[in-house]
């Protein structure tokens, strides 16, 4: 039940009614609470409770979630969200307090947004062929938000990890920059969730600084990190790839047509630095399409 | 008979003065504590970055009675109440306030630190402490001052009571 590490954190009303559901649906994928609106729980079937999230349960949320400690948390909150026991993202919407232009923090926290992190073991296995041949390749995995790109990834992450005798993939030494701390929800710096047992991680760092630091720190067979799309992400993957690296990596878009608009993408692929191209679908659907698909729009 | 009673009443009289004297020190040494614990607070926010319940438990931990007392009820109430820790800091030391040599003013500052604790960003809780150290430290040389001039005073006025009232009464 991945949802339990969540409950200690709602308050108790919120608790009571949304806790049947979650155990009803596991399909549930998010918990939407909006300040003096009705819960809503979000996945392939939505829900709109009749409970009310007030004012009073949102300050209990925020110290709950905070642990009375928002000067620690400023980071996450500047980026918009925070990570909890067993790895769920708190995705957090308020007022921003801007400083010199830039987003400096967030207060008058409102509207609150858990996405239910999932381990699907096993997910990964259809990828393997494409992934793994006499050692990994590097791919990137496309799809829109709630494709299960993130989810994928862990399970490929776990496989490289621990290996799979059965698929003759020996473990490998993997590391991870988890950015958001989404792929192995770190708390505390221990992974929450199952990333393999040769893994490192990297929680919390920005991805480009983060790549570079594990390779030059740990030496890693296989590198895995989620959404890249800024130009010094393209810097740190062309620095891994040459580096011999099988770099398996997510970015957002509905495609590969899509995903190439983005001049940091079509630069990726003009570069060559990805073996496989691999499209997720809201369906979970997988499409792999290799280096020299012809795909570009 | 009479002796015993007259030595009694000056050793009565000394205890009142000894007691009284003592006060004066224990306000000093217990502003001390205070500042101390909000010297490791400033840390554990600006560098340790830990959460405020592992940080009012360290410094339990690390100071002495009774300011110890407050933290480590403090650090409790974190982990179980839904209450801003402002709101809990306070109810900790409303319900202190007698147990503690501070006067009210003392009291109030140290209640002071608590407001919109664990709420505000780590340049904000450091700026808040800083008020609330330079403002504690100020009370603490008033108390020093103060127990230098009257607790000595006080011990021999106590004395001499004692013998006058025993004098009186022989």
């Amino acid at each position: 039940m991945p949802y339990k590490t969540i409950m200690p954190y709602l308050p108790e009303s919120t608790s009571q009614a949304v806790s049947p559901l979650l155990k009803s649906d596991p399909a549930i994928e998010e918990i939407r609470l909006r300040t003096g609106q009705k819960i809503e729980l979000s996945g392939p079937k939505p829900y709109v409770l009749s409970t009310f999230f007030s004012e009073q349960e949102r300050a209990a949320f925020v110290h709950k979630i905070t642990k009375h400690s928002v000067y620690r948390l400023e980071e996450q909150l500047k980026r918009g969200y925070l990570t909890i026991e067993g790895g769920h993202r708190i995705g957090i919407a308020g007022q921003a307090v801007i400083k010199e232009g830039a987003v400096a923090s967030m207060t008058n926290l409102s509207f609150f947004n858990i996405r239910i992190a999932k381990e699907k073991k096993g997910a990964a296995l259809p990828l393997l062929p494409s992934l793994f041949q006499n050692g990994w390749k590097s791919a990137l995995l496309i799809g829109p938000p709630r494709s299960g790109k993130t989810t994928l990834l862990r399970d490929i992450a776990r496989t490289a990890g621990t290996g799979d005798e059965k698929r003759g993939i020996p473990p490998m030494k993997t590391c991870i920059v988890d950015e958001r701390s989404e792929i192995a929800g770190c708390l505390h710096g221990v992974p929450q969730l199952d990333v393999g047992t040769s893994t490192d991680v990297l929680d919390a760092c920005p991805k480009s600084e983060g790549m570079m630091m594990m390779i030059r720190s740990m030496s890693p067979d296989v590198l895995i990190v989620d959404e890249i799309g800024r130009a010094e992400d393209a810097q740190a993957l062309s620095e891994a790839l040459n580096a011999g690296i099988a770099v398996i990596a997510t970015v957002h878009a509905h495609s590969l047509k899509e995903a190439l608009r983005r001049p940091v993408i079509r630069h990726i692929k003009e570069s060559g630095l990805f073996d496989t191209y691999i499209e997720v679908n809201r369906e979970h659907h997988l499409t792999i399409l290799k280096r020299e698909s012809q795909v570009i729009g | 008979m009479k002796w015993a009673g007259a030595v009694f009443i000056i050793i009565a009289s000394l205890f009142i003065g000894w007691y009284k004297s003592n006060s004066y020190g224990e306000r000093v040494r217990q502003i001390r504590q205070f500042e101390t614990a909000f010297i490791m607070l400033e840390s554990s926010i600006m560098y340790g970055a830990e959460s405020m319940e592992t940080a009012a438990r360290s410094i339990s931990k690390a100071i002495e009675k009774p300011a110890s007392a407050a933290f480590d009820q403090f650090a409790e109430a974190l982990s179980t109440s839904e209450d801003s820790a402002g709101q809990l800091w306070t109810n900790i030391l409303t319900k202190q306030a007698s147990g503690l040599a501070l006067k009210k003013r003392d009291v109030q500052i140290v209640e002071q630190a608590g407001c919109m604790l664990g709420a505000v960003t780590q340049s904000a809780e450091a700026r808040k402490l800083q008020l609330v150290l330079k403002q504690l430290e100020k009370q603490r040389e008033e108390a020093a001052a103060e127990e230098k001039r009257l607790s000595g005073m006080i011990r021999s006025v106590s004395l001499l009571f004692g013998m006058m009232t025993a004098i009186l009464l022989l």
